[in-house]
């Protein structure tokens, strides 16, 4: 089977592409970096593709973590060609990368991708004067219709039965005689990329760079004089632009469409209309249609033991962690669109500044918000960030920012409990888990001591309209993750903590005396007795705090197979438990991704002592403040 | 640099891997390059280069040299106040 290494500049949309051609549902992103790890798919059945989709580089130097796996790649497991994916609306830096692929001893294919994009902005491309140019074959290619597809993989197939040697055609002056040497020592050597080795070593050790860079531009600026067409430039949605990174105004701007889509999501009363918002409405009536099925699937039933484990155990559980699934696809979606759009990556600009204050730049944002999502690829995206320390800082701080799962809780006890502020309500944990976050931050780059600052060059994507289908892939991946742990893990934590608040311990069934949960959770209750959750059914919170160190959602499924929040909390104690919930550790999967992805052995053991302390400390002093308001 | 200026750079300082990037993204010797905005904080600068936007802190700016235009002193795209002439005696 032949193998297509796909690269490009970051977001470019190789993604996309990849997506196209082999029917996968590789993340989509309207900001550079999406693509952390390498993905690999394949197309056209039985003598098929293996494509391998690359993170985006500018350039193949082994500095960042993209650029290393994107560099190693290509040197070491030697795909048989190399599709170079170009955004045609900036050329001239898509090509830099594209004369550095013609270094290596290996095929390559330069496929320009959004070109009515580019014909817009008036620039034209003549493929095949470049290709003249170039030596190799020249497309262009739709990502986002598949246009152009069959012609590209055609010319794939065809240039990769020939073999193609590296060479530098951008040199004006004859190459350094070092380099010939030191790629002839190699090649003699038998070493393939001769040519790219002893180019990048040159420029790295023999101080080359300034001078192949600039050579580089200069073949760039001379082919392009001839290839390509462009009237002037043309500045996009400048008006979006005057208003989003506003100096007074962007920032404000930025914060009311988060609020707006919180209230979207979790209004009781949408802009004061008295119904409820879109997301909540999604609940309600997701809600009542999973307590009809229960009702047809179990009323022929004789009550029983068996019974009240299926209606209680699993269809509470189970139907209340399912029931939320409709709001949080609806926050997504929200969020999709921002992201999608391009407005994202304008609210890193603006937040840079603040962010340099944790030691941490406005790349840094994109992890964030992935942690709103869910914390496993947010732990792991945080590899794109360019030093160590600024690694480790956001590693630990990605379990204050309240991953999707964390949200079936919040909406449950504030309806519960503040029905008239449950937006508000919600709102305020997320902002409090940011909070949380920014403070611990700043300490943790004061303790740290004086770090590299961590450099901050973001190119900045144009604005586009949300792609439907984007949206779409998203929301699936989504529904099925969530319907996956559904049906595994809440399933068993929920049946689990049904069965073992029924069971004494000494494995019979509890009428009336203590269960096994009950005599756990009566243990560690004392712990929270500051926290407002101690007195006698204080141990029912413990023991869903517990299920939710399995998976979030779990604590929701828990609640509701003990008989309901309702009887167990106040407002001031649920709202320290929801902050307690808010910040103690995330899931076994973040954990255990986290300890993983963390080098330091002091780090992997306080970061989840830190946590719960965080957590205790905040449930106390709410549960204190609140009850002291409220009257307990 | 401040929005609305522009210049033309002169060369990219360091071999270091920030270096490698900059040059890489295309601040070479010879390219104009503009200031479109600030961030409301006064940095990071919002760049246009080679037809394309670049967000850049006046830190990393300051390793880029523009190109001394005339009756003004030498500059990096990093510096932060607005471009003096230099009075001649």
């Amino acid at each position: 089977m032949k193998t297509i290494a796909l690269v490009g500049n970051p977001n470019c949309g190789k993604s996309a592409l990849f997506n196209c051609l082999t029917g996968g549902d590789a993340a989509v992103g309207n900001w550079p970096g999406v693509t952390v790890e390498r993905k690999e798919g394949f197309s056209g059945g039985r003598d098929g593709l293996r494509w391998v989709d690359l993170p985006g580089v500018y350039a193949l130097a082994p500095y960042t973590p993209e650029e290393r796996v994107t560099r190693r790649f290509l040197l070491e497991e030697t795909p048989d060609i190399v599709v170079n994916l170009a955004d045609a609306a900036s050329p001239e830096r898509s090509l830099y990368l594209t004369l550095q692929l013609l270094e290596m001893d290996v095929p390559v294919l330069l496929a320009w991708n959004m070109e009515d994009v580019a014909e817009r902005q008036g620039i034209t491309i003549d493929k095949d004067k470049l290709a003249g140019m170039l030596g190799i074959p020249v497309v262009g290619v739709s990502a986002l219709t598949g246009e152009g597809i069959p012609e590209m993989l055609q010319a794939a197939e065809k240039a990769m039965r020939q073999r193609r040697q590296g060479r530098i055609a951008w040199s004006r002056k004859p190459l350094p005689e070092t380099l010939r040497e030191m790629a002839g020592e190699m090649e003699r050597q038998g070493r393939r990329h001769s040519l790219f080795l002893a180019a990048e070593r040159l420029e790295r050790e023999g101080g080359w760079q300034e001078e192949a860079a600039e050579e580089r531009y200069g073949y760039i600026g001379r082919i392009l004089e001839r290839a390509v067409q462009s009237r002037g430039e043309e500045r996009d949605a400048p008006f979006l632009d005057r208003l989003l990174l506003h100096p007074a105004w962007g920032i404000p701007v930025f914060f009311l469409a988060m609020f707006l889509v919180f209230h979207l999501t979790f209004g009781a009363s949408f802009l004061g209309s008295g119904l409820p918002a879109p997301g909540v409405f999604l609940r309600m009536s997701a809600e009542r249609g999973l307590e009809m099925l229960a009702a047809v699937l179990l009323g022929g039933m004789q009550p029983c033991f068996f019974r009240e484990f299926l209606s209680e155990g699993i269809f509470g559980g189970i139907g209340t962690a399912l029931s939320f699934l409709p709001q949080m696809l609806c926050l997504f979606f929200c969020m999709d669109i921002l992201e999608d759009s391009g407005c994202m990556a304008r609210a890193a600009f603006l937040l840079d500044a603040p962010m340099r204050r944790m030691g941490l730049s406005g790349r840094a944002l994109l992890p964030a918000l992935t942690g709103f999502g869910c914390s496993v690829p947010a732990i792991l995206s945080v590899r794109t960030l360019e030093t160590e320390r600024s690694r480790k800082i956001m590693r630990f701080l990605l379990p204050f920012f309240s991953c999707g799962a964390k949200l079936p809780l919040y909406g449950l006890l504030s309806a519960a409990f503040f029905p008239r502020y449950a937006d508000w309500v919600v709102a305020g944990l997320y902002g409090f888990g940011i909070l949380a976050a920014v403070c611990s931050g700043a300490l943790l780059h004061k303790i740290m001591g004086q770090g590299d600052g961590q450099p901050f060059v973001m190119e900045m994507p144009a604005y586009r309209l949300p792609r439907w289908k984007n949206l779409r892939r998203s929301m699936n991946r989504r529904c099925g993750d969530y319907l996956g742990k559904a049906a595994t893990v809440i399933l068993t934590a929920s049946a689990a903590v049904w069965l073992l608040s029924r069971v004494t311990p000494a494995f019979t069934l509890a009428e009336g005396e203590e269960s096994i949960l009950e005599w756990g959770g009566r243990m560690l209750a004392p712990l929270f007795v500051p926290l407002g959750f101690g007195g006698k059914d204080g141990w029912k919170a413990v023991a869903a705090l517990l299920s939710g160190l399995l998976a979030k959602e779990a604590a929701v499924s828990a609640l509701a197979a003990l008989g309901g929040a309702s009887g167990i909390f106040t407002p001031a104690s649920a709202l320290s438990f929801l902050l307690f919930y808010l910040l103690y550790p995330p899931c076994a999967a973040a954990t255990a991704v986290y300890w993983s992805e963390e080098p330091s052995r002091r780090w992997r053991i306080c970061a989840p002592a830190a946590w719960l302390g965080a957590a205790w400390a905040a449930g106390a002093l709410a549960y204190q403040f609140f009850s002291g308001i409220w009257g307990g | 640099m401040r929005p609305g200026e522009r210049g033309s750079i002169l060369r990219t300082e360091g071999n270091d891997a920030l270096a490698g990037r900059l040059r890489a993204l295309g601040f070479v010797r010879g390219a104009e390059v503009s200031c479109e905005r600030l961030s409301p904080f006064g940095d990071p600068m919002l760049l246009r280069l080679r037809g394309f936007r670049v967000a850049l802190r006046r830190e990393e700016g300051a390793r880029i040299m523009l190109e001394k235009g005339e009756g003004h002193e030498n500059h990096s795209v990093g510096r932060e106040s607005e471009l003096r002439e230099i009075r001649v005696i």
